[in-house]
This record gives structure tokens, sequence and C-alpha cells, in this order.
């Protein structure tokens, strides 16, 4: 065996080192980047330093202009995580991207339910003074946050792809049965935690105003950006992680063949 | 103001930042390793170690383009080290990164194997 190896390129041909080729929509994403960071520090900002302190709560309404955007997040993120199992196991729109997104989506909602639940405990401390309570939205929220942990850790359970996408599809829906438990858990239950602020079902009234008003909509809004740049850079390693998976298996396919031919 | 909201604004934006920083430090170690050379070579973390990594290994890349990010000999000199030990070689299409939290690894991409001596590189260290 004499033969030099086998080669597309030229053996010893200096690689002279090439930039990383830019991936579709970058432009676009940084872009979206940019705007979210820019209104999470604006938020960030109008939230400690501009608007007034309550008239009950005092500094601790702050926290107020972060936590239920977070919550709103957690519930888009799941939203689309489920929409996107239900597109995957719907034969006519079934496709691996689907699958991913729901991945991805599920992942950064189970990190901004996390933080939902870490800065409630933070507000809850010296409101309720307790950094815990069993109240039924605190312990729907955390079952939910449970429930998509289990959702990815199902997702890393090894076999076939189809397999796996299915049934980790049909787990995103049943978890996402949570999502309006959670919402309308201090409606339809004596809760500590308090009702809807914003757009109360109930009362059909909005209970802020002014400049404390503007700050949580920016916050809503730049927490919405800042999911989709997340949710779309996870996209995107998926994806790099997938061809990573298949291309590791065309090599282990090679080696095989190539140890079969020595022999 | 409270003790309580700077620490809930400092745990919320520290811990999206953190994890932020981390998926994209994630894609790009990702796409290196997928793209192989051509993006190994754009920063100098992944010129350790190639040639070693590789010898004795049958099809695991034993050079690295990776190496070259600093101008040295890359493939040749690697591949040369690999003869010895009759490693099963894929010269110059190896990749080698060494990524905060990844154990180093030698990878070949887009290039078939060869089960043959690797020819040396001109220039190559012997």
């Amino acid at each position: 065996m004499s033969a030099g190896p086998v080669s597309s390129r030229p053996v010893g041909a200096q690689t002279r080192p090439l930039p990383l080729p830019r991936p579709p929509l970058s432009g676009a994403l940084g872009a979206l980047g940019f705007l979210a960071l820019a209104g999470v520090v604006a938020t960030a900002w109008l939230g400690l330093f501009v608007t007034p302190p309550d008239e009950f709560m005092g500094n601790l309404v702050r926290l107020l202009y972060v936590h239920p955007p977070m919550a709103w997040v957690a519930f888009l993120a799941f939203g689309v995580a489920s929409l996107a199992s239900l597109l995957y196991l719907w034969p006519r729109t079934r496709t691996e991207h689907f699958d991913r997104l729901a991945g991805a989506s599920a992942e950064v909602g189970v990190v901004f339910t996390g933080l939902t639940l870490v800065s409630g405990s933070i507000w809850g401390r010296p409101t309720w003074g307790a950094w815990w309570v069993w109240d039924p939205l605190l312990t729907t929220t955390a079952l939910l946050f449970v429930l998509y942990l289990g959702y990815l850790a199902l997702r890393r359970v090894p076999g076939d792809f189809e397999v796996r996408a299915r049934r980790s599809a049909i787990g995103a829906l049943i978890a996402f049965v949570d999502v309006p438990i959670v919402y309308f858990s201090v409606v339809w239950w004596r809760s500590l935690h308090q009702a809807p602020t914003v757009l109360n079902p109930t009362t059909r009234k909005t209970y802020v105003h002014g400049s404390m008003a503007w700050t949580l909509l920016l916050g809503f809004v730049s927490f919405t950006l800042l999911y989709a740049w997340l949710t779309a850079h996870r996209y995107r390693l998926a994806k790099l992680q997938d061809l990573e998976d298949t291309e590791g298996l065309d090599l282990a396919l090679r080696e095989r063949r190539a140890e079969g031919d020595a022999r | 103001m409270n003790g309580y909201v700077e620490a809930g604004y400092l745990v919320i934006f520290g811990s999206l930042g953190t994890y932020g920083v981390a998926l994209l430090g994630r894609e790009r170690a990702a796409r290196r390793r997928v793209l192989g050379p051509a993006g190994a070579g754009s920063t100098g973390a992944g010129s350790t170690s190639a040639g070693s990594t590789g010898a004795g290994s049958t099809g695991a890349g034993s050079t690295g383009a990776g190496s070259t990010g600093a101008g040295t000999t890359g493939a040749g000199s690697t591949g040369a080290g690999s003869t010895g030990a009759g490693a099963v070689s894929s010269a110059g299409s190896g990749e080698s990164t060494t990524q905060a939290g990844d154990a180093p690894t030698t990878k070949p991409q887009h290039a078939p194997l060869a089960t043959e001596e690797p020819e040396p590189a001109p220039g190559a260290m012997s």
C-alpha cells in the first residue's frame, strides 16, 4: 500500500484562514439583538431611575417592570413550542425545522420561567414575608417549569429522530395544558398573588397608568424581542448540532468501510 | 432604594446575559466544528496539540488545519509525526478545536479518509 492520501486538497497545501461564513439573516438577527438590548437597557433605566415609587409597594414596584414581561415571554415561548410541535405532528407540515423550533423555544421559555420564579421570590420576601408560598399561581408556575424541564430531558433521550421528535412534540402539547391554568389560577382560586394588573379578565380594567404603564409596555416589547433573538440563535445552534451528528455518522460509516477494505 | 430591587435586577440581567453569551459561544464553536478548516483558522483557539492527538488513531484526523493559525507548518509536520504509529491519517483535513468547556478534540472534516502514509508536505519538519 503506497498510494498517497486521497484528498480533495493538495497535501501540504496551507489552508489560508478563512472567515466564518455568515449564516443567513445574520444582519437582521444582529439588528434584532441590538434592538432587544437597547430596549432591555431602557426598561431597566426607566424602571430603576425614572418611574416613581408605588403608593403601596414603594420601590419594590420596580421589580414588576421586568417580572410580568418575563412571565409573558415564558407563556409565549411555550405557545410557540406547542404550535411548532403541532405543526410537526401534522403530516402535511412535518419538517425537522418545527421540531428544532419547538426545542429552541422551549429552552428559552424554561430560562424565562426560572427567572420569573426567582424574581417573584425576591419580590415576595419583603412583600409577603416569605421567599416561597404554596400559592396556586406559584405552584402551577413551578409545575410548568418542571414540566418543560422534563420536555427538554425527553428531547435528549437517544433514539431514532422521527420517534424522538414525535414523542417530544406530544410531550410539549401535554405540558402546555398547564399554561392557561397558570394564567387563570389567580381568577379561579383564592390567591395571595395579585390578579392581572394590565388586563384584568374579570373587571376588564387596567390598573397601571402613566410612566409606569409605558415602562411596563416597553418591558413587554423588549423582552419579546430578546426572546426572538435568543430563540433564533438557539435554533441555529440546534441546526449545527444536527449537522454535526449527521457528519459524525457519515464519518463512522466511512471508517468502517475503510477498515473493511483494509482487511 | 431597596436591596431586593437591585438584587432582582442583578439576578435577572446577569442570568440573561450569561445565557445569551453562552449561547453565542456554543453556536460559534459548533459552526467551527461543522465547517471545519474554513472556521478553524479564524481564531487561535484551535492551535494546540493536533499532531499528538491524532497519533496512533485511525481516521481521527491527525493533522491540524487548526494549527496553521499562527503560520506554522500544519499538515505536513503533524502528518509525518503520525506515520510512525501507523496512523490512518486524513492529512490536511483535520480540525483541532479547544473551546472553553470542551475537551480538546481533533476531528476530520469534509475529506475522505486515506489508509496510507501521508505524503510529507513541502517544508514539513521530519
